[in-house]
């Protein structure tokens, strides 16, 4: 009866993963927003880990370098 | 009430904020069989407990019925669900992904409170939209 499994008539788009129903798919356009919300979900963890990867490398000396520079450079502008 | 409200209410009340309304609307003695589960949901504790995991895991979720036939006490419903996909479900990461999934609820009302609900629902067709499983499988390589 069927040559495979059967295929969903829906499917969420790859760059914005709205749901999108096959016989559309060809007419879809991505909302510039969602697909937005879309990457920053799909990158969640990693930028939840980011505030902690920073804080963490602002202890050592390249960190506390680079801070001294930022700060002297917003004060000389 | 008439129970193709009744029926109604139970499948898309809970998705508009109202699931304490739904609730009412589910009698003490309630069983929910469920394709897919080995047991069935018991009253409205069990009622509660299996929706509240699908609100938490599509929060945005809206669950819309497209057609109901009712006979005697018993009320074919067939609805279509859609909803983005942010929080885990029954262990499977949350992917932030919009699914749609079709479905049929068949309800027995009796006394204005839902007393028996056979849901089926196109399970493969979520696990899909989520990327849990191939979109494509060819026979007899499972």
């Amino acid at each position: 009866m069927f040559g495979s499994f059967p295929q969903s008539r829906y499917m969420p788009c790859t760059e914005c993963g709205t749901s999108v129903e096959r016989t559309a798919a060809a007419s879809h356009t991505c909302d510039r927003e969602r697909a937005l919300d879309f990457r920053l979900f799909q990158l969640r963890d990693e930028i939840a880990a980011f505030d902690a990867q920073l804080a963490a490398w602002l202890t050592t000396a390249r960190g506390r370098f680079a801070a001294w520079i930022a700060e002297r450079d917003r004060r000389a502008a | 009430m008439e129970i193709k409200e009744i029926a109604r209410r139970v499948v898309e009340d809970p998705w508009r904020g109202k699931l304490n309304d739904a609730l009412q609307l589910v009698g003490d003695d309630y069983i929910g069989y469920v394709a897919g589960s080995p047991e069935p949901l018991r009253g409205r504790d069990g009622f509660r407990e299996f929706i509240t995991m699908y609100l938490t895991a599509f929060p945005d979720g809206a669950i819309t019925v497209d057609h109901q036939i009712a006979e005697g006490d018993i009320v074919a419903t067939r609805w279509t669900a859609r909803g983005t996909n942010t929080s885990d479900l029954l262990g499977i990461p949350a992917t932030g992904k919009q699914v749609t999934i079709e479905g049929i609820s068949y309800s027995r009302i009796t006394d204005e409170k839902l007393r028996e609900s056979w849901i089926i629902w196109d399970t493969l067709s979520m696990l899909q939209q989520l990327g849990v499983v191939p979109e494509t499988m060819p026979a007899g390589t499972a």
